[in-house]
This record gives structure tokens, sequence and C-alpha cells, in this order.
């Protein structure tokens, strides 16, 4: 069994050489899991609630081959060199969740799931690579991972979260648009993450979206490095821009100071730095700002009829919604 | 002995002019009750037939539905066929054309479909493999052909001039499983979307099984529910398959414990209590959420037994007559159970002026500070004087971040407290 084993992992190895741009790192297997090494860089695949499989592992050292070592360097500076195999990733406090992978950089392991292991090995390579983007935002404080995971939490990272987050701690979105993924919408750390990803996977992805956080991974996170063409995936997009769209009012037709909730999608938040603007018939209304998804407004007071109603945020304006303007009966004047 | 009746006595004049001013006073509120009720001055215009024959009119439902308790998402649209007219049309009627090519085995008596994006649908036969279709309004319009066990994919109208062509494709069967916490899951509500047109239904069996007929389209969304347990949801992109078997596991609600919402008056607020999801976090909650709207009770309690779990923006609105109110806070439902309660802290005015342009309507807006979202925060709008000068009456104690916006600009934020003494004062000044 050993022998058949160690004859898989030479012929990974060396199946692995040929068609990697940043080096085939060396897959050997231990007591509990696997270790993989390239130069000064090591990281231990270690069996947690489930044991790495040779297949697993495989794809896992076929992600870490293609990524550079200027980004490996955040992970070894920091000691996060675990790659734990879990049924469910662990989070803080060895928490489930539900999600595909999990970095714990203040315990200094990458938690994967089961739920990872059923993608195709495209998307373990963005996972991990996304992974090892968190750590990167920690090591670039050059400080130790607690006082690392406190600073980035309350500050953000200097010259990037400010381009997309008007708040670090609240998660306040300046727009919508500028993100490569809907997920990167989440908080500044996942953007970051996100962002990474995009920059090694399919730079000219970020470079659409947004050349100013291309710019800072290129010249600060990856410091020059560019991704050859062995370690992109062109099938890998980001998302397209957005614009404010209405979905379904709460009332299709209501009185002037009315109540109307509006309902849609990219929207700003009460959290957000952004505004929103509404218009009933190009008449501006009185907005909250609830969430990214609902607005309340009052509609203004306009005769009755038609009022086609727009949302306008830092994005753009919406397309008109049909509304109508009532006005109730003993209203004689 | 019983007394005579006595003869009417004349009224004097002044009281019988009087009298006769009420009664057509009262037939002029009258006119105006039965006018406004009658929704004389509302009737739209109803679109013309089309000459393939009598269109078939659905209007939209009037407004997002609203939910007892846990249940549908509000994006069910449903469509009432009715006799109602459509809306009136705004622009000149374009004429729709096509033929529609039958590649799917089976037959049946052929129907062309439009919907214009605020719902109104309207329906032709297809006869001798063509149609005709005059729409009441310009578009943009999604058009499909649709018999039974067949349909064509949703097709956006962007030249009303062009020929159109539609080809029916047969529908497929999608099967797959529902289970709830303890196993299968009998009597689950199961819906598959495309990227457009209604969806198709089903409901789980016995042994949690159920099959949907999709009609072709890109995109898929399936969802199932049942009462007393979280919705599940899974999506797939154009380019993706479900598999041949797709199983859907609805999980126990988390628990909400929740009011009374009383207002700043001490009565309870009407509601409803709204509920969006934020977006789903792929490390913690893989499941995507659909908004619920929570009536709340007449002691103003909210008629809901549980939240699925998942990451929840839950806001309420308070009536007030010169201003825009409401509370507003995140809730993470874990497998704690959640209590929403409003503070009950005093309240006190804020007042200020907005240093704005002349001339400009001027907005001005209060935010809780911090934003954190961890507890029920009270917002409020209003629209500043001539002068610039506001006073938002009846806001909790607390601090407040003040921004006043108009057309092309806006003020710095102003942090200000609400304390003890129940009044504040600001200066808001352009940015």
């Amino acid at each position: 069994m050993t022998l058949r084993l160690g004859a898989v992992l030479a012929c990974l190895v060396c199946a692995g050489g040929s068609a990697l741009a940043q080096g085939a790192g060396t897959l050997s297997p231990g007591a509990r899991g696997f270790t993989w090494t390239r130069g000064n860089h090591t990281f231990e695949l270690r069996n947690r609630s489930r044991d790495w499989t040779v297949a697993e592992a495989a794809t896992i050292k076929a992600a870490l081959d293609k990524l550079p070592d200027v980004l490996l360097d955040y992970a070894t500076q920091l000691g996060v060199t675990q790659l734990r195999r879990d049924d469910r990733p662990r989070k803080s406090l060895s928490l489930k969740t539900n999600g595909l992978a999990t970095t714990v950089v203040e315990a200094k392991w990458i938690s994967f799931g089961d739920v990872l292991f059923q993608r195709p090995a495209s998307r373990i390579y963005q996972t991990v690579t996304h992974e090892l983007g968190h750590v990167a935002q920690y090591g670039l404080t050059g400080r130790s991972a607690f006082v690392a995971l406190l600073e980035v939490r309350l500050r953000g990272t200097r010259g990037f979260s400010e381009l997309s987050w008007s708040s670090n701690l609240f998660n306040g979105l300046r727009r919508h648009n500028g993100f490569v993924s809907a997920y990167a919408r989440t908080n500044h750390r996942e953007d970051f993450a996100e962002s990474v990803e995009f920059y090694w996977i399919h730079p000219a992805e970020l470079l659409r979206v947004n050349p100013a956080k291309f710019q800072f991974m290129r010249d600060v996170v990856f410091k020059q490095v560019a991704s050859p063409t062995s370690s992109q995936d062109p099938t890998h997009r980001a998302i397209n821009p957005v614009l404010p769209v209405i979905q379904s009012l709460g009332d299709q037709k209501d009185d002037p100071f009315s109540l109307v909730r509006i309902r849609g999608q990219y929207f700003m938040a009460f959290k957000d730095g952004g505004r929103n603007r509404v218009e009933y018939r190009g008449k501006k209304a009185l907005t909250l700002p609830i969430s990214r998804a609902t607005i309340y407004s009052w509609v203004p007071w306009l005769s009755k009829g038609s009022a086609p109603i727009t949302v306008e945020t830092p994005d753009g304006t919406s397309t008109p919604h049909p509304f109508e303007v009532t006005k109730p009966w003993w209203k004689l004047w | 002995m019983v007394a005579p009746p006595k003869p009417p006595a004349q009224a004097p004049l002044p009281l019988r002019v009087a009298a006769a001013l009420g009664v057509l006073f009262v037939a002029i509120v009258l006119g105006a009750l039965v006018g406004a009720g009658l929704g004389i001055t509302e009737q739209p215009t109803p679109p013309r037939l089309a000459p393939a024959g009598a269109p078939r009119v659905a209007l939209p439902a009037p407004a997002e539905r609203r939910l007892p308790r846990l249940g549908p998402p509000s994006r069910v649209r449903t469509v009432v066929t009715a006799s109602t007219p459509a809306p009136a049309p705004s622009l000149a009627a374009p004429l729709l054309e096509g033929e529609v090519l039958d590649l799917a085995p089976g037959s049946g008596e052929t129907w062309v479909t439009a919907r214009a994006p605020g719902g109104v649908t309207l329906e032709a036969p297809v006869e001798g493999a063509r149609f005709r279709l005059e729409l009441p309004a310009a578009g943009p319009w999604e058009l499909r052909a649709v018999r039974e066990g067949a349909s064509s994919p949703w097709t956006v109208i962007e030249d009303p001039r062009a020929m159109l062509r539609l080809v029916l494709e047969a529908h497929t069967v999608l099967r797959g499983r529902v289970l709830g916490p303890t196993g299968p899951l009998a009597g689950a509500q199961v819906e598959a979307w495309r990227e457009a047109g209604p969806p198709s239904t089903s409901v789980s069996d016995d042994r949690g099984g159920f099959a949907l007929e999709l009609p072709p389209g890109a995109g898929l969304r399936v969802l199932a529910r049942a009462p007393g347990l979280a919705p599940a949801s899974v999506r797939y992109a154009p380019s993706e398959q479900p598999p041949s078997e797709l199983t859907l596991v609805l999980q126990t609600l988390v628990p909400v414990v929740g009011g009374p919402f009383l207002g700043a008056d001490g009565t309870p607020l009407p509601g409803p209590l709204a509920c969006d999801p934020l977006d789903p976090d792929r490390h913690d909650h893989a499941v995507e959420r659909d908004p619920l709207v929570v009536e709340l009770d007449d002691a103003g309690r909210p008629e809901l037994l549980g939240l699925p779990d998942g990451r929840w923006v839950v806001s309420l609105h308070e009536p007030a007559p010169d201003e825009l109110r409401a509370w507003v806070r995140e809730v993470d439902a874990s497998e704690d159970p959640v209590t929403l309660e409003l503070p009950q802290a005093p309240r006190g005015r804020l007042s200020g002026r907005a240093n704005a342009p002349r001339g400009s309507e001027v907005e001005v807006e209060l935010r809780p500070h911090p934003a954190d979202g961890e507890r029920f925060g009270f917002l409020a709008t209003r629209f500043a004087n001539a002068d610039g000068g506001f006073t938002f009456g009846a806001v909790p104690h607390g601090t407040y971040r003040v921004q006043a916006s108009w057309r092309n600009g806006r003020s710095r934020p102003a942090l200000v407290e609400v304390g003890a003494s129940g009044r504040a004062w600001v200066e808001l000044i352009p940015e």
C-alpha cells in the first residue's frame, strides 16, 4: 500500500511539473496527512475530522504549484501553513460553517470542507488562492497574526479598502460597481481576497472591473509579479456593471404622502456610504435607506396620474417603474 | 285619551335656506364619492383586439404579497387573469407578427404570450403557424409561444417591426426529493423559476419526491418551502445543468421572540415588519434566502414563528405626519432564539439649520451612530424649511449622524447627541 501511494505521489510530482509556471512543489505523505514543500515554503495538509485523500491532496498541490512565492510568503511569515481537512470548515473557536473553506489567521490554519472537493479542480484552485488572499491582507500589516487581525478589521488596508468602502468596521459600501464578484461586496476583507484571486487567475478581468484595485494588487500585494498564462483561467469571469433595479413596490398606486416600500437590487443601505435619490414623475421624494434591497419612500405631492419611479445611486439610475398617484375622494381641493 | 297630532310647524325662511344648502352639499359630496368610488377618472383605455383573435389580458398583482407567517417569497408573481383592461397606452401601439415553428412532439392549441415589465400579459392564438399581436404600449416586451408540453424560450422584443420566429421545444422534467429535519418531507411546495416567465410548481409526495415540468429557457432556480420550516433554494447559471435528482433540505426555523413594537406615543405600530436577507456569506450561509414581510397583530407583535438561518435586515416603519421614520437592525439568525425589541428610550427634539444654496430642496437625514446594526437603530428624514431650518420632533435619546443633501451637493455629516436635556441643535455646513 505504501509503495502504491509512493508511486502515485511520484507520478503526481512528475505530472505537475510540466504545466507549472511557478514551480512544482513536492508532496509527501506523513502520519497526519501530507506535506507540500517548495523552496522555503512548507504547507502541512493535516487530517482532522476527515483524512486527506490522495486525489484531494493532489488538487491542493496543483493549486499551490500555480501560486507565486510572493503570495505564499505572507502565509509563511504569519505561520498560517496548516491546511486542515474537515467535514465542514471551521471558523474561530472551531465553530462549523457551511461554506467551502475558511481562513482562521489567529489559529494559523485554513480549513477545507467536504463541499469544496465536490467542485471542479478550477474551483479548488480559486478557493485556495482566495484563502491565501485573506492571509496576504493580514500579512501586509507586517504584524503578528493577532494584532494583524485587529488592525485589518478595524482600519482596513490603506490604499485598498477606501476604494470601495466608506466604513471598514460596519461594511459601508460606496457603490455596487468596482467589484469582481457579488461576494466581494460582503466586506472589505472578502473584496481583498477576491481581488487577489482575480489578479492571479484572470488579471484582465480585475483590470476591467477596477483598475485601481488591479494596480494595488500588482504594486503592493504581488510586488510587480505578473501571472503567467499557465496560472490563468480565462473562463473565470468577473461580474458586469450593475444599475439599481426596482423589482416591486409595496403599493402600485397611492396618495401623496403615503409610504411606499420600494424593493429591488443594488440600492444603498443605511450603513452604506452612498445615497439613494428616488423620484416620482421626476419629483424628488423623501427616502430612507433600509437595506440594499429596500428603500422606504414617501409619495411626493403630485397631481394624480402616472408617476414612474426611478432610483438613482452612485452606480446610476434605474429604469422607471410604473406607479400611479391617486387622490382620496374626500380631497376636494 | 289620545292627544291629536300637532300640525307640522312651518320652519322659518333662514332655516329652510340652510336646509336646502345642506342637501345641496350632501349631493355634491355624494357625487364626488360615487365618482371617485367607481374610479371614473382612472378607467384606462382597453387594448385593441388583435386581428388573429381576442387577446386575453392579465394584470399584475397589485402589490407584493404580505405574509401572515413565514411563507412564500415576495418574488412570487401572481398573474390574475381578469377582464379588466390593461393600463392606458403611452406610446404608439406596435404590432407583432411572426411564425411559430413546432419541433416538439405532440400537438395542441398554441398561444403566444407577451409580457411587459410591469407584469401586464397579453395572449393571442396561433393560427396556421402564424400570429399577430397588437401591443397596447411600446416595450420592452417578452414573448413566447406555448402549448401543452412544449414552449419557446422567452424572447425580449427589441425591434417590434422585425418578423419574429418562435421555436417550440419540448419541456423537460426535473426530479428530486425534499427532506425535512427528520427525513423525507411530504406536502412541500416546490417551484422552478427560469430567468423569465412564471414558475413551474409541484408538491412533494409521501416520500418527499417531486417532478417539475421545465419549459426551455436560461437559468434555473428551484425553491422548496413548507410551513414552519426554512425554505431552501438552489440556483443554476445558464451554463450549468441541475443533477439528475435534486435534493433540497428544509431546516428548522430559528425561533423569534419579538415585540410589542410601540411608537413614540406608546401605541402599537401598524407594521409590517420587513425582513431582507443580506447577501449570502459563502463561509456561513450557503443557502440563498428570500425576503419576508410580516404583519403585526393589534398589540404590535409580529406574527412570525421564526427566521431561516442567515443574516437579515429587519425594518419597521413608524408613522409620523411630517417626516419619514423607521427602525432598522441586522439580525444574525443562528441557532439561538432571536429577540426583536425596540429600545424604549425617552424621546427628544433635534433641530438645526442646513446652509444650503438658496432655493434648493433640502433633505435632512439622521442615522444612528455608530451604525453597527446590532440593535434597532432609529432613522428619519424630512425636508428642511425654506430657510434651511428643520426639527425632528421625536428622536430617541442617542447619538446620530445628521446630513443634509440637495440636488448638487450635501453638507458635511455632523454627529449629534440627543441626551438628557431632550433637545439638541446642529448647524449643517456644505462639504
